[in-house]
């Protein structure tokens, strides 16, 4: 009993953390980048789902369409979301940069706009999205096939992005600017482009995240809120700034989150991110592999 | 600025005199008078006498219980924004967890007016006391946090709270999702509930004023604007920085205090980010480390909030979080003080200075 308990908190630790390394890993470049925390991460996240719910609804547009036609809905969401980033950027971010604070301000109501854009058009009660059916047998627990596509897939998009962060001019220009933005500047780099670029990709992350995970479970206005909280909760741990850190510190959550939420109460699970926080900022406050101190 | 330090310069003058001799007193209190009319004839002074009167006889157009309730629910909002400005505008810890406040002093108002068979003044007390001590607590940990690390983590700590309120196996002790409902209202009187909330207000903002124009502000004003200047002229910056979270929650526990009681009771609801969003676009409005702004902003907030409910009550916060994005990208030291310098232009221009 105890054993299929442990391989339970493993194998869904696992998925989970893939998961939450896709969401932290964007929050981190940007603020590695630019030094900025984005408070509607967890919205890109949201909306991603309600868009492809939006699409799938009955009624609407792509109404009663074969699931061939599902799969280019995802790629719509997904499109539209990165764009929504760069706009995000734009129109939003770039104008106040240079005030942090103002920053957070403005990122905090864009994600309340988000919210109740949703609440406003689909209403507050929570609504699911389909996946795929079926489940297989994975070391003796049945996990459902949508779980399976969610760890495959992230892992898959996280190495990804590794490849693209050191390979890949921009990628490399990315690290450029996060190492020493007024060298990179001097160097030809254009500092604003990177970073608008850094907001698409976190974008499109979470939106990644949330067409591997949303189907899973519920669907719901309010879910950017705990996205966020987590990110936020893997970047303090992971250290700032540091991508291998936050992928880390994704499975670190994932596990622990599972841990508690098997052998303590589902409910608590929910409480995980906000003590690692605290936690984290009392014992070590540059995170685990973080370089500069959280401050 | 001038103007106010000459009062506060007078009345401090007057308190001094006064132990001494009476006739001292006596002497001064023309002058102290004097002064006083000359700061109320000031056109700012003018302006704050004159809203503080108009809604004095509020009660005497209406004493319908729903017009008298948007009213109190601005007056408890304006305590509410006043001391989150406290924080952010006058020391520069930014809060995105502001409804940890909000929620826990009304759980303890509620609890103790409820359960404990306490008085609604000495509830609202006991639901400030809590806040002051869930305030040292949580300030803390985050005291080597600044800006936008603090805000994320209060927002952390308000999302907590409101897991565990919510939670079902906690409910023997915490109420659980419903909250706590049927507490005893402040008075069955509209009018004298209204008066009531009117004078606490006017306490609350005269004191976060008062202080934040002291001394003590100044030093909070150094640590917002530079840190380590600060540090190195002395300043025991963890200290005041303390203080000022222990200020700005007592006083966001009375206003939560206050809301509980208007609405006879509490639910977890009251965590949400959502209540932690609502001082930011007060303050925004009103304008930053000004706190008569931020009660302005609460009061502007509530009548805009209604009429958009009237006419459209799906769109109130989406309206708002709209106004918010325009105010911070367009004209960051917010909306009203620009506006009231137009009038007192206008005004000059009309009495022919």
């Amino acid at each position: 009993m105890v054993e299929a308990q442990i391989m339970e908190v493993l194998v869904y630790g696992t998925i989970q953390g893939g998961i939450f390394a896709l969401l932290a890993m964007g929050f981190s470049l940007v603020f590695g980048v630019g030094g900025i925390l984005n408070q509607a991460h967890g919205a890109f996240y949201a909306i991603t789902g309600y868009l492809v719910f939006w699409i799938h609804d009955p009624g609407s547009l792509m109404a009663g369409v074969d699931s061939s036609k599902f799969y280019w809905a995802m790629v719509f969401a997904l499109v539209v979301v990165t764009f929504v980033g760069g706009l995000v950027y734009l129109g939003l971010i770039k104008p106040v940069q240079d005030h942090e604070i103002n920053v957070v301000i403005i990122t905090f109501s864009l994600a309340f706009f988000f919210e109740q854009a949703v609440i406003m058009i689909f209403g507050s009660i929570g609504k699911s999205i389909p996946s795929v059916p079926g489940n297989q047998d994975v070391l003796g627990i049945a996990i459902p096939w949508q779980h399976i596509i969610a760890l495959i897939g992230s892992l898959i998009v996280i190495f990804s992005v590794i490849l693209f962060i050191n390979k890949v001019k921009i990628g490399n220009q990315i690290r450029a600017v996060s190492q020493d933005r007024e060298v990179a500047q001097l160097m030809g780099i254009n500092v604003n482009r990177v970073l608008m670029y850094t907001i698409m990709l976190s974008a499109f992350l979470a939106a990644i995240a949330g067409l591997l995970y949303i189907p899973t479970g519920d669907l719901a206005p309010h879910m950017g809120w705990g996205v966020l909280t987590r990110s936020f909760a893997i970047v303090v741990l992971g250290g700032l700034g540091s991508i291998g850190g936050s992928v880390i510190g994704s499975f670190i959550l994932g596990y622990a989150g599972n841990f508690v939420g098997v052998f303590i109460g589902q409910n608590w699970a929910g409480l995980v991110p906000t003590i690692l926080i605290v936690v984290m900022l009392i014992v070590r406050p540059r995170g685990l592999f973080g370089k500069k101190e959280v401050r | 600025m001038v103007k106010s330090y000459i009062l506060k310069k007078s009345i401090k003058d007057f308190l001094e005199r006064t132990p001494k001799t009476i006739k001292y007193s006596i002497k001064s209190i023309p002058t102290a008078l004097e002064r006083l009319k000359s700061r109320v004839t000031t056109f700012s002074g003018g302006l704050t006498i004159t809203c503080i009167f108009i809604l004095f006889i509020v009660p005497v157009f209406t004493n319908n219980p729903f017009y008298l309730g948007i009213f109190m629910m601005a007056c408890i909002y304006s305590i509410y924004a006043a001391s989150w400005d406290f924080m952010t505008g006058y020391t520069g810890l930014v809060s995105f967890g502001h409804a940890i406040f909000l929620g826990l002093s009304g759980y303890a108002a509620s609890a103790a007016l409820r359960f404990m068979g306490f008085n609604w003044l000495s509830a609202l007390l006991f639901g400030g006391i809590i806040s002051v001590i869930i305030g040292v607590i949580v300030a803390l940990p985050s005291l080597r946090l600044k800006g936008p690390y603090l805000a994320l983590t209060l927002l952390s700590i308000s999302m907590i709270f409101w897991s565990l309120f919510m939670m079902g196996q906690l409910s023997p002790w915490l109420w659980g999702s419903e909250g706590i409902s049927r507490v005893k209202p402040l008075s069955s009187d509209p009018i004298i509930e209204y008066l009531v909330i009117f004078i606490i207000m006017l306490l609350s903002l005269g004191v976060m004023k008062a202080l934040g124009n002291a001394k003590f502000g100044k030093i909070l004003n150094s640590i917002r604007d530079d840190e380590t200047g600060a540090e190195a002229s002395g300043i025991n910056t963890s200290k005041y920085k303390i203080l000022a979270f222990m200020i700005s929650a007592f006083f966001a526990g009375i206003a939560g205090g206050l809301f509980a009681m208007h609405n006879r009771g509490v639910d977890p609801g009251r965590f949400q980010p959502l209540y932690s969003f609502y001082p930011i676009i007060m303050v925004a409005v009103g304008g930053l480390a000004s706190i008569s702004g931020g009660a302005l902003g609460a009061f502007i907030f509530i009548f805009v909030n209604e009429v958009l409910i009237e006419i459209a009550p799906w769109a109130p916060m989406f309206v708002f979080s709209i106004i918010l994005m325009l105010i911070i990208r367009f004209a960051d030291r917010g909306i009203m003080k620009p506006a009231i310098e137009r009038l007192k232009d206008l005004w000059d221009l009309l009495i022919g200075k």
